[in-house]
């Protein structure tokens, strides 16, 4: 469905240096500086899939999604979206996308979000029988007609992002990008827009391309996530696959009853204790947890206890970790 | 998305950019009202050169004061069509042209009709008055005939100024800011207001090939005004020439914009 081949793209551009000296000297005569913001990057995408982008500011997602979108030119390498080159055939390609920026706005700040919807019925020729179901279905997962007729600078941030993310999928896209579209929400607003996407993707079978650094909208929805690093592609694969990699330490807390010292099995490290409280890592390939706590049970009697899952954050910063120490 | 289709859609978005902005009823009518002012003032002052000269070069005062209206007019369908477009830079820069990207239909089409300004109907209206009040002055006959070609030389002139417009935008795809341009091309404009014959050889080549600021004006005036120095070509000629420059140099333009596109580099989230 989406194949991206060998994918490149270069930025030229121009050094200014410090000082009134430096800008005169750059005036005269500019350097000229080539940025690398995507460097051979190859992928498939299969319809209906989730997938998520994940790497720091500057890494090079949105490069990546700007030229699947057809807004950028690649230096080399091929994108084909059900066929469809983008970047050669940018209209036919825009009829069957849908995107979304953060923090770049396709409302009309003063008019009601609906006069932005009926333009984009015009510009996406949607007929008005399928376009009222599609209001009606983005009013079930987002709540929006609450809002339709309020100008969008009224609008509260949670709102407006809800009227940008119908905005960006109005049309009924097949592929759906999404570049950052939770920057700046509080958690509720969060979780509400992150549910709607799960619910279009399952209810409209699109393949959902996000790419955020914010990991945990990535591990709430996405099955399979690339990261992304200095424009290289440097980990690709499902969840768990990373999860068996990098995520094999849990966590295990537990409360006593009194404050005392105990003893631990093997394969399993004391990471910290606070009076009553030890915080254990253990690798469950090498120890079940029950183990640990009937080890620790046989000496002192338990009050409670909770395991943790590492996060995909934590995953991604030993992942890195990693890398910088194998580059070292 | 076919012609028709687009060209449906760019009418949507110029009646969405006239809503969202005639929120602000009396800015809107402040500035129409200003700019009516201004042009009417400046003409006064070329009025009064006129009482004192009677003439500029070989053209009479009525002919002067037809090449005004008509550049007035002329004008006022740039700024109707394509102001916003002097802004365009600042568009590339910030990254907003993203969005103009990711719709079905012509890029240029939709930065188009986001550009529409609808206070150009105040120079349009401005030059129709000077037009109306000193009809007499230039012995034009106004047959039902005549009026529609000078509507629609008037129309062609002003796509020649959009057509500087967009060549003018489409610069912000290669440079980082493009007011030196805009402020040349406002110089430049200034020639439109006087017949080219009575500026050096230099400039009038300029005018007719670089900055083609004489198919706005001084071509139509000296068609309808049966000038002399018009001899040279039959007169359906230079009418084929007035009223198919508008729709040429706009070619020209999109051209040079389609490519300049592919120079889009957009900025980082």
């Amino acid at each position: 469905m989406i194949d991206i081949h060998e994918l490149r793209k270069d930025y030229t551009i121009y050094e200014r240096e410090k000082g009134f000296a430096g800008m005169i000297k750059s005036f005269i005569k500019p350097r000229r500086r080539i940025i690398n913001a995507v460097q051979g990057i190859s992928l498939k995408i299969e319809k209906g899939e989730i997938i998520g982008l994940i790497g720091p500011n500057g890494a090079g997602k949105s490069t990546i999604i700007k030229i699947m979108a057809g807004i950028l030119v690649p230096t080399s390498g091929k994108v084909r979206i059900n066929g469809i080159v983008p970047y050669k055939n940018r209209k036919e390609n825009a009829k069957q996308i849908g995107v979304m920026f953060g923090n770049r706005t396709q409302l009309w700040p003063n008019l009601p979000l609906s006069d932005s919807l009926d333009l984009l019925r015009k510009i996406y020729d949607i007929p008005i029988d399928q376009y009222k179901k599609r209001l009606s279905f983005f009013d079930d997962v987002l709540g929006i007609h609450a809002f339709t007729n309020n100008p969008v600078r009224n609008l509260s941030l949670g709102q407006r992002m809800r009227g940008e993310i119908t905005a960006a999928m109005i049309h009924n896209p097949e592929v759906i990008f999404l570049d950052e579209p939770t920057i700046g929400l509080d958690v509720v607003v969060k979780d509400d827009m992150l549910r709607a996407i799960k619910e279009i993707n399952r209810e409209k079978k699109a393949t959902i391309i996000l790419a955020s650094h914010i990991t945990g909208d990535i591990e709430n929805i996405c099955g399979r996530i690339v990261i992304i690093d200095f424009g290289k592609m440097v980990f690709e694969g499902e969840q768990r696959k990373l999860r068996g990699l990098y995520g094999s330490e849990s966590i295990l807390t537990v409360e006593l009853e009194r404050d005392m010292i105990v003893g631990l099995p093997p394969n399993c490290k004391l990471k910290k204790q606070n009076q009553k409280h030890l915080t254990i890592a253990f690798n469950k390939h090498n120890i079940a947890a029950w183990r640990i706590l009937q080890y620790i049970a046989d000496q002192a009697e338990i009050k409670d206890f909770y395991i943790k899952q590492p996060h995909l954050e934590d995953l991604i910063k030993d992942f890195y970790f990693t890398m910088q120490e194998r580059t070292k | 998305m076919n012609p028709i289709q687009e060209f449906r859609a760019y009418f949507s978005i110029v009646a969405v950019v006239i809503k969202n902005r005639l929120i602000g009823f009396i800015v809107f009518f402040s500035t129409v009202f200003g700019l009516i002012s201004l042009y009417l003032t400046t003409f006064v002052s070329l009025w009064a050169m006129l009482e004192k000269f009677g003439s500029i070069g070989s053209w009479d005062r009525g002919s002067v004061i037809f090449i005004y209206a008509l550049a007035l007019m002329s004008y006022g369908v740039r700024v109707l069509f394509s102001f916003g477009m002097v802004f365009f830079d600042e568009d590339v820069r910030r990254g907003h042209f993203d969005i103009t990207a990711i719709r079905p239909m012509s890029s240029l089409l939709y930065q188009l009709g986001l550009s529409f300004q609808l206070s150009g109907i105040s120079h349009i209206m401005a030059g129709l008055f000077i037009f109306l009040f000193f009809q007499e002055s230039f012995s034009i006959d106004m047959s039902p005939l005549n009026i529609v070609v000078l509507a629609l030389a008037v129309f062609s002139s002003g796509l020649v100024q959009v057509a500087i417009t967009i060549v003018i935008a489409t610069v912000s795809f290669f440079l980082v800011n493009t007011r030196g341009l805009n402020a040349f091309y406002i110089g430049m404009r200034e020639f439109t207001f006087y017949p080219v014959t009575i500026f050096n050889k230099f400039v009038i080549i300029i005018l007719f090939t670089i900055l083609p600021l004489a198919f706005t004006t001084y071509v139509p005036a000296g068609i309808f005004l049966d000038r002399p120095e018009f001899e040279i070509l039959p007169q359906p000629v230079w009418m084929f020439l007035s009223l198919s420059a508008g729709p040429f140099f706009l070619f020209l333009a999109s051209r040079f914009w389609y490519f300049g596109v592919r120079f889009y580099q957009g900025t980082g989230n």
